[in-house]
């Protein structure tokens, strides 16, 4: 039976009652909001979510609200990847979403997410960066992945992540014409962005409590979590791991994870093309 | 709404959170209902949030401290105080005593609201009985608004739950609801029960069906087939 | 992926003068206005405003404590607005930190709704308001003050009015109302905020050129738009409150 909590619009913390109710629930193998031990909120994704970026995607997991938005512009390539494209991805902690965020630069949890949904696209490959290369050495599409949460019902980072996949999958690249030396963008022509499919990365997140290993944690486990493991896999491959949280984890928990991930993979990745593609 | 001219002269009484009198006029300042009764008007505001009333029995979590009191969230603009001395209904020397002997961060206590004046927290109470902390069972929140809808009139509906249930439940004004039962699958009865109360409190006949409701659910738990 | 309407400053002249608009609409004809009030959970009020393509996400976080504390008025609240733009939101990507502009409009934003609270109600306490524009295609600041003022009843703060918002323009000979980009780009551009019910001005700014004896006419002309989005206003936090009036008329 679905169980709401008092989590008031500016609580950061759980009161005894709901720690304990949430504790007594687990050991039971159950979730206060009804949801099995391993069981995934509904994710919902809007693909073109602002038409004014080049790619975008609102992603809803639960409750949890994350838009991405990708912005092209013409940049020179890493010194050492004359050939190669480039990507940045930044997440915005906005009060918007939660009252732990304040203005100003993003908080260290804005940055840690950020890193993290960067390393699973980065170690997948899954963006083909040598095809965004206009002139070898000099020229090359830059790629700025901009993610802001809207509300933080919890797990903000898979909900980022799958944002960020729906906004790379629709993302269109500008033509290029050179005025003179210098390139320009054409905005007015447009060709999808080149993706590797078969490396599709595929993340989740999960939390300890307990001892017992929840996935995607809404808000009031993310408060009491003694741990979490996001990782994330692309085809045979494990692509991004990272424990946060000061508590331990066996290798058992960890192990537990890869198995899970792997078995539900597949159902997500079509979950995602369902959602973007119809 | 906000703005709206309710009545274009001033012999009315006016009551309520939601209203001013402005230029010869009576003037709404938050979204409500309207209510008029003969010559008074009252604007109930529907825009949720609790506004503490001298009397109000509320659930507040404690969040903070000093050395001779504690400081309550209750979902208001302001922390509440409870003082220790009115908790332990007896005078407090910090020098001989910690005050986290008694509450700790995190407790929940039910208490109801002394004094309250604009711009100042206000100051809860525990002496009357039945106030104080409470331990186990589980909270609900619901809208504020919804709270009387719970109680019933004259305490009809939440009579019947008790009684059905043979539930502890204390009700908090500010939207927070205390529950303990016997067997959490009773507690997850009542909460389904208010939950049903709150989406459904302008359709009629609701304590009947609500009884029933409650009725068929404990036989389903007696049978174990609860969900 | 649309894009911006994209107009030379003379292909604009020549369609105005020949009596239409860059985007085909009638002179006081607003854009199409989407609203919703009530986005997020995490917040006390919250609303999103679009007009046209302009979409903005307002959040109301408050009556809190202020912190600073030092920055505490014994005598009323006080209001702390942040405007700012989503870096996806502009044709080019906007870089994330606070420009000059976004700070001017935070404080212009602030002032436009200050009148309109009873920020007395609230001494020492704090409220803040969020608006990020999501989406951006011109009329960013009216929209903003079009969400914050729905998103400040959504709180239930007391006002004394809601605060309507519309940019009016001249060009070409022309009064227009609220203006499109490409209008934005090239016309004298006017953003008025009111408060309806009382005709009063709370926000007022201009560039460009504008000649000084149309002014009086603009000036009606925007107060009739804004009228009509006073009227959207309402309707959209009615529309959010019906049913609970309801329950709670039908629950006495």
């Amino acid at each position: 039976m679905a169980s709401e909590f008092l989590y008031l619009v500016r609580r950061e913390f759980l009161s005894n009652i709901e720690k304990e109710s949430i504790y007594n629930y687990l050991s039971k193998g159950r979730r206060l909001d009804g949801r099995n031990l391993l069981e995934m909120r509904e994710l919902r994704l809007t693909p073109n979510y602002i038409e004014k970026a080049e790619g975008s995607c609102l992603a809803e997991l639960g409750k949890t609200k994350v838009v991405a938005g990708i912005k092209i512009s013409i940049g020179s390539p890493y010194p050492d990847m004359p050939d190669k494209g480039a990507f940045i991805v930044n997440m915005e902690t906005m009060p918007v979403a939660s009252p732990s965020f304040e203005l100003g630069p993003p908080n260290e949890q804005g940055i840690e997410y950020a890193r993290v949904v960067d390393r699973a696209i980065r170690s997948a490959e899954f963006i083909k960066l040598e095809d965004l290369v206009i002139e070898s050495g000099k020229y090359v599409y830059l790629l700025f992945i901009d993610l802001y949460p809207l509300d933080d019902h919890g797990n903000l980072l898979d909900a980022a992540f799958y944002a960020a996949l729906g906004a790379l999958l629709v993302t269109k690249i500008p033509k290029v014409e050179f005025d003179g030396e210098r390139p320009v963008l054409v905005r007015e022509e447009m060709k999808p962005l080149s993706l590797n499919m078969e490396s599709m990365p595929i993340q989740l997140t999960y939390a300890k409590i307990m001892d017992k290993i929840i996935l995607d944690p809404n808000y009031q486990e993310e408060l009491i979590a003694e741990s979490k493991l996001t990782m994330a896999i692309a085809g045979n491959n494990i692509v991004a791991i990272q424990k946060s949280g000061g508590g331990p984890l066996d290798i058992d928990d960890v192990l537990l994870v890869v198995n899970d991930l792997r078995s539900r993979a597949k159902t997500i990745k079509d979950l995602v093309n369902k959602q973007i593609f119809g | 709404m906000p703005g709206d001219i309710i009545a274009k002269d001033s012999n009315y009484t006016v009551r309520g959170a939601a209203i001013i009198r402005h230029d010869g006029n009576i003037v709404a300042t938050r979204v409500g209902l309207l209510r008029i009764k003969g010559r008074e008007i009252n604007v109930i505001p529907l825009t949720g949030r609790y506004i503490a009333q001298k009397g109000d029995s509320i659930i507040g979590i404690v969040v903070d401290y000093s050395l001779v009191y504690w400081l309550l969230e209750i979902n208001y603009v302001w922390k509440a105080r409870l003082d220790a001395s009115d908790y332990l209904k007896r005078p407090f020397d910090p020098s001989k005593e910690r005050i986290t002997k008694y509450l700790r961060v995190g407790d929940v206590v039910y208490a109801k609201i002394a004094h309250t004046e604009r711009g100042m927290p206000p100051i809860v109470t525990c002496r009357d009985s039945g106030y104080g902390k409470l331990e186990g069972g589980r909270l609900i929140s619901i809208s504020p608004a919804k709270i009387p809808r719970v109680i019933g009139v004259k305490g009809s509906m939440l009579e019947a739950i008790k009684r059905i249930t043979k539930a502890e439940i204390k009700v908090g004004a500010n939207g927070i609801i205390w529950v303990r039962a016997e067997r959490p699958e009773i507690e997850e009865l009542v909460e389904y029960a208010i939950k049903k109360i709150e989406k459904e409190s302008h359709l009629s006949g609701l304590t009947k069906r609500i009884q029933n409701e409650l009725i068929r659910g404990m036989h389903k738990i007696q049978r174990g087939e609860w969900q | 992926m649309a894009m911006s309407l994209k107009m030379s400053e003379e292909e604009l002249r020549r369609l105005m003068e020949s009596g239409r608009r860059a985007d085909g609409r009638a002179w006081d004809e607003l854009r199409p206005i989407r609203i919703q009030v009530g986005v997020t959970e995490r917040a006390e009020g919250s609303a999103l405003f679009e007009m046209g393509r302009t979409r903005v996400l307002c959040v109301v976080r408050g009556p809190m404590e202020c912190i600073p504390s030092h920055m505490a008025d014994p005598e009323k609240a006080i209001l702390d607005v942040a405007y700012r733009m989503a870096t996806f939101s502009t044709d080019e990507r906007k870089s994330p930190t606070p420009s000059r502009r976004e700070i001017e409009l935070s404080k212009i934003i602030r002032e436009a709704l200050e009148p309109a609270l009873f920020l007395e109600e609230y001494p020492r306490m704090m409220i803040k308001v969020y608006c990020l524009v999501l989406q951006a295609d011109a009329g960013t600041r009216t929209a903003s003050i079009n969400a914050a003022s729905l998103a400040l009843a959504h709180a239930g703060i007391p006002m004394r009015d809601l605060v309507s918002s519309v940019a009016v323009g001249y060009c070409y000979g022309r009064i227009v109302v609220d203006l499109c980009s490409v209008e934005d780009e090239f016309c004298a551009d006017v953003p008025i905020a009111m408060m309806p019910a009382y005709n009063k001005i709370t926000l007022l700014q201009a560039d460009h050129r504008l000649p000084i004896d149309k002014f009086p006419e603009l000036l009606e002309v925007g107060r009739r738009a804004i009228e009509r989005i006073y009227q959207l206003q309402k309707k959209a936090l009615r529309d959010m409150y019906v049913s609970i009036a309801k329950e709670a008329s039908e629950g006495e």
